[in-house]
């Protein structure tokens, strides 16, 4: 759709030759980076604290430690998370599931820096189907020896209510997302109908291939969120795509970048394959 | 003020002024008036200087290749010169009344032998009023080295003074620091929407059909609006009435045929011209698969009959269709094109009052599919504005001339429709709102010879933009919040007044002769626009949709100043000019930072008015005689953007704020069959937006972005080179040809398009490290040899 629009602006682009270059950056005061998501399903939620390292820097970005934080609901409830030094993600200390329509507050407290963020937990309608049947075109002149696979997705789209969704597709347990590793998957609701009938996936799979997909309700801030995100990863320099930026972030406080989600999820795996899961017209 | 005041206020003056004005020119005075032409083709000439001896004065034919002169009765000595064409001198006995005088002029053969026309220059560069004013040689461009071979009009606009290119293989240019859709674009006064093919690596301009193209960057004259920064003005040749000839072109990329003809010999005329690019015949011969089902294409089509029966009345009608093509095998592909019609007709009312009314059909339109299960669907948009001119021009007498007129054009606009092509598609049928408007403009401009050393044109164009229903408007709330926008909708009725716009735009220039080789002039204009192009790249696609003038998007407005000094040497060899300008722009449509501008029901919310200055200084040095001849320029400029929600409310340069820009044409004939052109470009890099860092969200690596357009690319420099071999130059040969071959960037410089980051990888595009990055530059262009074969008979 308008990703077309950007595809075929992209790859026009990029026709061109191309090599890589030096570019002389200045370096800048390192800023926080903030990701965490809690759910409808019961569990130990997340929240990742980082800062950001410079572009051409050969490190892993580093996790900031020594933080408090804090979840609270619009009902009173409030959930402290501690970091845990194995993984360097901060986790809830208690399991609890997120409810649908409250609002949720994140709190964070760094020595003198504070950074809050809130978010809704939107309802998702479940997922009819997911199901495999084999692209021809693609058996014919496969890209990767084996793949293909195509999986597809069907579901209701409530046209009564406004949603936005973002979506995981996982090959084996590994997230997919193209080979540049920039694809994000959301979408809002303005153009399509309410049945959502075989929609494919962005990726082929083999046979014996273990399919997993994830649906998540996110609110307009996170549609909005992600589609900066995705506008910043697949950029061309500005040239025909729009000029880099950061996208928009719900965080408020002391200067960060990153989302604070909430998200009810919905998800099938099937195994690649498996006649149970063929899709019959 | 309301709106009927003002323009009986405006018609009373205008009244006034005629009545003023032939009151008090002198009774016995007669005037002798026609047209210029050409005597082979019988094409009318613009611009050429007639020019009275007696009076050392004159006036030079209008667009229409009309002149007009009102003089006392006596013999006079009336010579006609345009550049290329043998100089003709007329006596003429003004007695008792007034007289018709069509002159016709001999191409210059002798065009390698310096024509001198003792005791007389052919000086417009000083002489004239006009500055900030761009002409393109068409015959001159034809030599100089071009991309694949093929010139183009908007690549040479974009070598001239003043004028900025975002980098090569892109039709957009920037005058003046103006962004894109701030130039108009006219082909036989109809307005082209989208000049580029194949994404602007050619425009949409056929050199062939061509006679005319002038560029105006600034003293803009009232009888021109709509846009703030320029206006190319391209008139297309009217075809020959005096013999059948055919003319045409193959190229590497693209050919080309025209016909041209006698309908009736020396009354009436024709010309039919095509132009197609062939990439996909060879696509489509490709062994490999992916290359033969994703093919390529654009045409263009010009047409024109006209009817010149009488000097009182004539009649033209022109049409341009032109359209491009991509299509991924049949699963997916998208096309757009634009289509414009004119008709015109020249009408005499007497003597000294010229008048051309036209009516102007233009359509742009684009296309995209999906041609798929579940994600099928057509994308359409369009856009259509017809409009109907009444311009008149009222000739006094050799020192003061009056142009006035009236135009109106109705604009309707559907953004975006969207349609399922197949029963199992997700999408539905949806359409944004469409968008109509009126746009009026009133305008009246004087030109007066004060003395012999001062001209001054003045004059006011009054625009009044109307923005109608039938529509739905959302009101917001807090018009700036895109991220959870609330309103309230009102519906409004078929041509129901949503909101208008107003504009007061005043004119003015003026030349002062210091000596015969140097004048000094000075120009101020204010330009409104109603028509906006979204976009918030550097370069706008086709996809990018117009919006008018609404109550969120006020009118642009720009106001600028500009003054220079104009000099000739050796003779006229030489023509000097050097200009500088500063211009404010205000309320200029600038999009918000992640703005999703395809189809976005809340795009009102994407808009931050901004506002921006510019200023700069343009040296020009053009040789129009002798076996070499070309031009030199050097372009110093400085954009600058002031938005209040964007790059943290700090002021950012340009997109295309390219500080030094030098370019250099040459030709150099060294016979009748042999001539040498070069163009060498310079100009800073583009101002880029670069991360100062990267960070780790959800598994994705990415960049981190600090100030707008705070980099620069590389500076891009380039040198072309041609060779134009004319085997058999005899004129009395019908079949002519000739070759035209080049090599574009000849020393195989990488000038860099754009740059982005991705993940590092390896040549075979693994990723070597996720958590690495690196950026990459891509470049176009190497170098690239091209032949073209031409022919004429």
């Amino acid at each position: 759709m308008k990703n077309l629009i950007y595809l075929s602006l992209f790859v026009f682009v990029m026709s061109g030759c191309e090599e890589t270059i030096e570019l002389d950056i200045e370096q800048t005061q390192p800023i926080y980076v903030v990701e965490g998501l809690v759910t409808n399903q019961m569990k130990n939620h997340y929240v990742k604290l980082t800062k950001n390292v410079g572009f051409y820097d050969e490190v892993k970005v580093p996790p900031v430690t020594n933080a408090t934080i804090v979840v609270s609901d619009n009902s009173g409830n409030s959930y402290p998370f501690q970091y845990n030094s194995e993984d360097s993600i901060y986790y809830s200390m208690d399991e609890f599931e997120g409810i649908v329509d409250r609002v949720y507050s994140l709190n964070i407290l760094i020595d003198d820096d504070q950074i809050t963020a809130s978010d809704t937990l939107k309802q998702v309608s479940p997922i009819e189907a997911v199901l495999w049947e084999i692209d021809e075109d693609e058996r014919e002149n496969p890209d990767k020896e084996g793949y293909f696979y195509e999986i597809t997705l069907t579901a209701k789209e409530p046209k009564e209510t406004v949603d936005y969704y973002l979506f995981h597709f996982y090959r084996n347990d590994t997230i997919q997302r193209f080979d540049s590793e920039t694809g994000v998957f959301f979408a809002d609701d303005v153009l399509v109908k309410e049945e959502i009938d075989n929609f494919p996936a962005p990726v082929y799979y083999k046979e014996d291939d273990t399919a997993r997909f994830v649906m998540m309700s996110i609110t307009r801030f996170g549609y909005e969120f992600y589609n900066g995100l995705s506008l910043l990863l697949n950029n061309d320099g500005g040239m025909f795509s729009s000029i880099p930026a950061n996208p928009y972030t719900n965080l408020e406080g002391t200067i960060a970048t990153g989302f604070f989600q909430l998200s009810s999820v919905d998800e099938i795996t099937i195994v690649v394959g498996d006649p149970e899961f063929e899709r019959r017209d | 003020m309301n709106l009927t005041t003002l323009i009986r206020q405006s018609v009373l003056i205008l009244c006034c002024q005629l009545i003023f004005a032939t009151a008090h020119s002198e009774v016995e005075n007669f005037t002798i008036s026609g047209y210029v032409r050409d005597a082979a083709t019988g094409e009318e000439l613009i611009g050429v200087t007639v020019y009275v001896d007696e009076i050392s004065n004159g006036t030079t034919t209008n667009h229409y290749g009309f002149y007009s002169l009102t003089l006392p009765p006596g013999t006079y000595n009336i010579s006609y010169r345009y550049i290329g064409y043998q100089t003709l001198k007329k006596e003429v006995l003004i007695a008792n009344g007034n007289m018709e005088l069509n002159v016709e002029l001999e191409e210059d053969v002798s065009e390698l032998e310096e024509v001198v026309i003792t005791g007389e220059r052919e000086d417009e560069n000083v002489i004239g009023i006009s500055m900030s004013t761009v002409e393109v040689n068409v015959a001159q461009m034809k030599k100089l080295p071009s991309l694949w071979g093929e010139p183009d009009i908007i690549k040479n606009i974009q070598m001239q003074p003043g004028v900025i290119s975002a980098g090569e293989g892109t039709s957009a240019y920037f005058v003046r620091g103006g962004a894109a859709d701030q130039n108009l674009i006219l082909i036989d006064e109809a307005p082209v929407y989208d000049p580029s093919h194949l994404f602007g690596m050619f425009s949409v301009f056929n050199s062939d059909v061509i006679k005319d193209a002038e560029l105006f960057k600034g003293g803009i004259p009232a009888q021109y609006g709509g846009r703030l920064s320029s206006i190319l003005e391209v008139r297309t040749k009217d075809g020959n009435n005096q013999d059948f000839s055919m003319t045409g072109g193959i190229g590497t990329l693209a050919s080309r045929i025209m016909l041209e003809g006698p309908i009736k010999k020396n009354v009436s005329s024709y010309i039919l011209s095509a132009r197609r690019s062939y990439v996909d015949v060879f696509q489509r011969m490709s062994g490999n698969p992916d290359v033969r089902e994703n093919l390529v294409y654009f045409y263009d089509i010009n047409a024109k009959l006209n009817w010149k029966g009488s000097n009182k009345n004539r009649y033209f009608l022109a049409g341009y269709f032109g359209r491009d093509n991509f299509s991924f095998g049949d699963d997916a592909g998208f096309d757009w094109g634009n289509a414009t019609l004119t008709f015109r007709w020249n009408h005499l009312f007497n003597e000294k009052l010229f008048s051309n009314t036209s009516v102007i059909f233009s359509n742009f339109d684009y296309k995209l599919f999906i041609d798929d299960e579940a994600q099928g669907f057509d994308w359409t948009s369009n856009l259509q504005q017809l409009q109907t001119k009444f311009d008149f021009s009222y000739f006094f007498n050799p020192r003061n001339e009056l142009k006035f007129g009236y135009q109106i054009s109705y604009q309707r606009m559907s953004p975006a429709k969207l349609e399922p092509n197949n029963d199992e598609s997700i999408y539905q049928t949806l359409e944004l709102e469409k968008i109509y408007g009126f746009d009026n403009g009133l305008y009246v401009d004087m030109e007066q010879s004060v003395t012999d050393r001062l001209t001054l044109r003045y004059g006011v164009r009054y625009s009044l933009f109307l923005n109608v229903g039938e529509t739905e408007i959302r009101e917001y709330e807090d018009q700036t919040d895109n991220i959870s926008p609330e309103y309230t909708t009102r519906q409004y009725d078929k041509f129901e007044l949503i909101k208008s716009f107003n504009n007061i735009e005043p004119r003015f220039s003026a030349r002062y002769i210091v000596n015969p080789s140097t004048s000094l002039k000075v120009s101020y204009n204010r330009m409104a626009q109603n028509m906006h192009l979204i976009s918030n790249s550097t370069v706008p696609v086709p996809f990018n949709t117009w919006q008018l003038s609404s109550p969120y998007l006020n009118s642009q407005k720009a106001d600028q100043v500009a003054g220079g000094i104009f000099k000739n040497f050796m003779g006229n060899m030489f023509e000097f000019s050097a200009e500088a300008y500063y211009k404010w722009m205000y309320d200029l449509p600038v999009i918000a930072d992640n703005a999703n501008i395809f189809f976005n029901y809340d795009l009102p919310t994407e808009f931050r008015p901004g506002d921006a200055t510019s200023y700069g200084l343009e040296l020009f040095l053009l040789k129009t005689k002798g076996a070499l001849q070309g031009s030199a320029s050097y372009t110093w400029s400085k954009t600058e953007y002031d938005v209040p929600g964007v790059n943290q409310d700090n002021p950012f340069p340009a997109n295309y704020d390219r500080r030094n820009n030098v370019n250099i044409a040459a030709i150099y004939d060294l016979n009748e069959k042999l001539s040498f052109g070069m163009n060498w470009v310079y100009g800073t890099g583009r101002p880029l937006t670069i991360p100062t860092g990267k960070y780790n969200f959800d598994g994705y690596n990415v960049d981190l972005i600090a100030e707008r357009n705070g980099y620069r690319m590389p500076d891009f420099h380039r040198l072309d080179i041609s060779l134009t071999l004319t085997p058999w130059k005899n004129k009395n040969r019908k079949w002519q040809s000739s070759w035209v071959f080049s090599v574009y960037n000849v020393y195989n410089r990488k000038n860099p398009f754009t740059i982005y980051t991705r993940l590092l990888q390896d040549d075979d595009g693994n990723i070597i490290d996720p958590t690495r990055k690196e950026a990459r530059m891509v470049y176009l262009f190497p170098v690239m040899p091209s032949v073209t074969y031409n022919f004429h008979f």
